[in-house]
């Protein structure tokens, strides 16, 4: 019996698309907080987890319009990513990558351990939907208004960081920094606000990948590690330089994981991302999408 | 060819087997005396002995466990520690090496003292197969894939009904021995206290031994030691097996110890948080000492079993409180709690010698 379901097909394929974005706001955080500090931010989960909790805390208790209490919860996470930033990995600039990975650990797991104290009387956590709750039906295929404003305004502001990054005298201070960072300095860009800037908005779009997706499912302290995985195999495509091919790579990603539960091969959907990433390092994907000396860079920091 | 090449000075191979000035380069410390270990050892003994001894009996299960979780965490040592390859799948290992235990003794009627030791063999071929990756894969890519290599095992392995039982878990009873009942925590704390420290000792040696001297080139400078002649990925296969079959033979005492194995559902129980757990106390006690992870993994224990049992968050808690403690260790003293005694220590004596 090899019969797809056509209607199921299509409803996993958008259901895809609206996952991929996650995977795709979550890898272009890291790339940018790898390409700034030399950090494989292992924290970033944990900083969607935190921020998504203060987006349905603040919703909860101030009853804000939703828009506000997102725009709260990205300036959270902005927050946080600068802070985590100038008060550990400013001092761990000289480090090696083991340290910084560790440390990243270290910060996923108090960030997790505080969530789960401050929140622990909370069931049920169910942030709101930042978009209308019904359906556009088209057949037999409805799409959710969340999954497609999601996607609209994660392509939005994907666009917008990458140009960002391509046009700003911040994005030629970023990309000096990854390429050369003893010339960049020489040449008078400021380091600490380069990377600042750069953790400040890893972590505004963590949470905002946060916000988006988890009031279609649940928010728990662990409810973001997956995403983060998924978010790093994202960025692995553009060998954690490259912005665009972390975008394709989400996208990719997600449609590719969630068509799979259409098909008989269901039972590999949940570690497709880890028969992904083995292909695309077999293959070294990333040499279509970064600059070699980016990646020589990353190399001799490895 | 980076720069760090010319620090240490270009000679032949066989200046891993010569002690000199370019050994001790890569060894990073001066050789220490036998005696030492004598020390050691009898202050370990006593450590050992006390406590069942002297502290009240709930203690012997919560002792006998951290003796569990050091010897992971000793796993830890010869993979990051001694070659410098960070994995984040060592609870994975773990999970093996406690199904396997459990399978063979109470599915397969083997004898637990030959299933044990099986199972950490089961464990390194295992952990050899993530060790061939990781020869072609750096740090960054390598912490990735043992990320995402702990989730797929976690999906294949431990969710199988012929690995994991069919209700997802497996009986581990504890064995009777010669009139011995092992069923008694304190006996059963003597034995794991026993294998650790078998395991220390076999370790130390490692430590000393012309490989682990090739292991420490790989770990500081990898591109120097193949250089230097250094078959790299003989040593980190060495390593990963090592690691795999310390990690294995731990998790079989943590079957036995629990008496039964579980998966877990939607918090695995050898996923990512185990995995931290592990390299987080590792990191505090000192990744690169032997006695590192069995501090670490002691201070751990007591404070999730004994002082924040009666929590319901006290894992949370626990977690929070490492999560910063290895924060500071990785800013101010990377070599962690025994780095800090050792110091102390060396600084104590050089203040009698003068």
């Amino acid at each position: 019996m090899l019969a797809v379901s056509l209607t199921l097909l299509v409803q996993d394929f958008v259901n895809g698309i609206f996952l991929g974005g996650v995977f795709a706001l979550l890898g272009i955080g890291v790339v940018l907080i790898y390409k700034s500090s030399g950090v494989l931010n292992f924290a970033h989960g944990a900083m969607a987890m935190f921020s998504t909790w203060v987006y349905f805390q603040v919703d909860r208790s101030l009853g804000l319009p939703v828009v506000l209490s997102l725009a709260i919860a990205v300036a959270f996470g902005a927050s946080l990513g600068a802070g985590v930033y100038l008060v550990v990995f400013r001092r761990m600039r000289d480090s090696g990558l083991l340290a910084k990975v560790i440390a990243a650990l270290a910060i996923a797991g108090f960030l997790q351990g505080a969530a789960a104290f401050i929140w622990r009387n909370t069931t049920q956590a169910r942030p709101p939907q930042q978009f209308p709750a019904g359906s556009l039906a088209l057949g037999d295929v409805g799409l959710g208004w969340q999954q497609i404003g999601a996607v609209l305004l994660t392509l939005a502001v994907a666009v917008g960081v990458i140009q960002l990054v391509k046009r700003t005298t911040f994005g030629v201070a970023l990309r000096a920094t990854a390429q050369n960072r003893t010339a960049a300095k020489l040449l008078g860009v400021q380091e600490n606000r380069v990377a600042a800037t750069a953790w400040a908005i890893g972590g505004g779009l963590a949470a905002l990948a946060g916000a988006l997706v988890i009031p279609l499912s649940a928010l728990t302290v662990y409810s973001m590690t997956g995403y983060m995985v998924r978010g790093f195999v994202a960025a692995v495509v553009g060998g954690f330089v490259s912005l665009p091919a972390a975008l394709i790579g989400g996208f990719g990603l997600g449609i590719a994981q969630e068509t799979l539960l259409a098909t008989p091969l269901a039972s590999l959907s949940r570690v497709f991302a880890g028969l992904a990433v083995a292909v695309l390092l077999l293959l070294r994907v990333e040499r279509f999408f970064a600059l070699d000396q980016e990646l020589r860079a990353l190399e001799e920091a490895g | 060819m980076t720069p760090e090449a010319a620090v240490v000075p270009p000679l032949g191979g066989e200046i891993i087997s010569a002690p000199g000035p370019a050994v001790a380069v890569v060894l990073g410390e001066p050789p220490r005396s036998r005696r030492g270990l004598l020390g050691a050892a009898v202050g370990f003994l006593v450590v050992a002995a006390g406590p069942p001894l002297l502290l009240d009996g709930v203690w012997n299960a919560t002792l006998a466990l951290a003796a569990v979780y050091g010897l992971m965490g000793l796993s830890m040592v010869v993979l990051t520690g001694y070659v410098g390859q960070l994995s984040l799948m060592p609870a994975t290992f773990v999970g093996v090496g406690a199904f396997a235990s459990a399978d063979l003794v109470s599915r397969l009627a083997t004898p637990f003292w030959v299933a044990v030791p099986l199972a950490a063999l089961v464990t390194v071929p295992v952990a050899l197969v993530i060790g061939i990756v990781a020869l072609r894969l750096k740090g960054l890519y390598l912490a990735i894939m043992t990320l995402v290599f702990a989730d797929v095992l976690q999906e294949f392995l431990f969710k199988q009904s012929w690995f994991a039982g069919e209700g997802g878990s497996v009986d581990a009873p504890r064995p009777f021995l010669a009139g011995i009942d092992f069923k008694s925590d304190k006996v059963y704390y003597f034995l794991v206290v026993i294998v650790a420290m078998v395991f220390v000792v076999l370790v130390r040696n490692f430590s000393r031994s012309r490989s682990a001297r090739a292991c420490y080139a790989v770990r500081d400078n990898e591109s120097t030691a193949q250089a230097l002649g250094i078959n790299v990925a003989k040593y980190k296969l060495m390593a990963f097996a090592l690691h795999g079959f310390i990690a294995g033979f731990a998790g079989a005492l943590f079957a036995h110890w629990q008496w039964s194995v579980s998966a877990g559902g939607q918090r695995p129980q050898f996923g990512l948080e185990f995995s931290l757990t592990l390299v987080f106390f590792t990191i505090l006690g000192g990744v690169r000492s032997i006695w590192g992870p069995f501090v670490g993994a002691a201070i751990w224990v007591v404070l999730v079993q004994r002082l924040l049992a009666g929590s319901p968050n006290g894992q949370n808690i626990a977690l929070s409180i490492f999560g910063l403690l290895v924060l500071g260790t990785m800013l101010y003293r990377p070599a962690g709690l025994v780095g800090v005694a050792t110091d102390a220590m060396r600084r104590l004596r050089a203040g009698r010698a003068s």
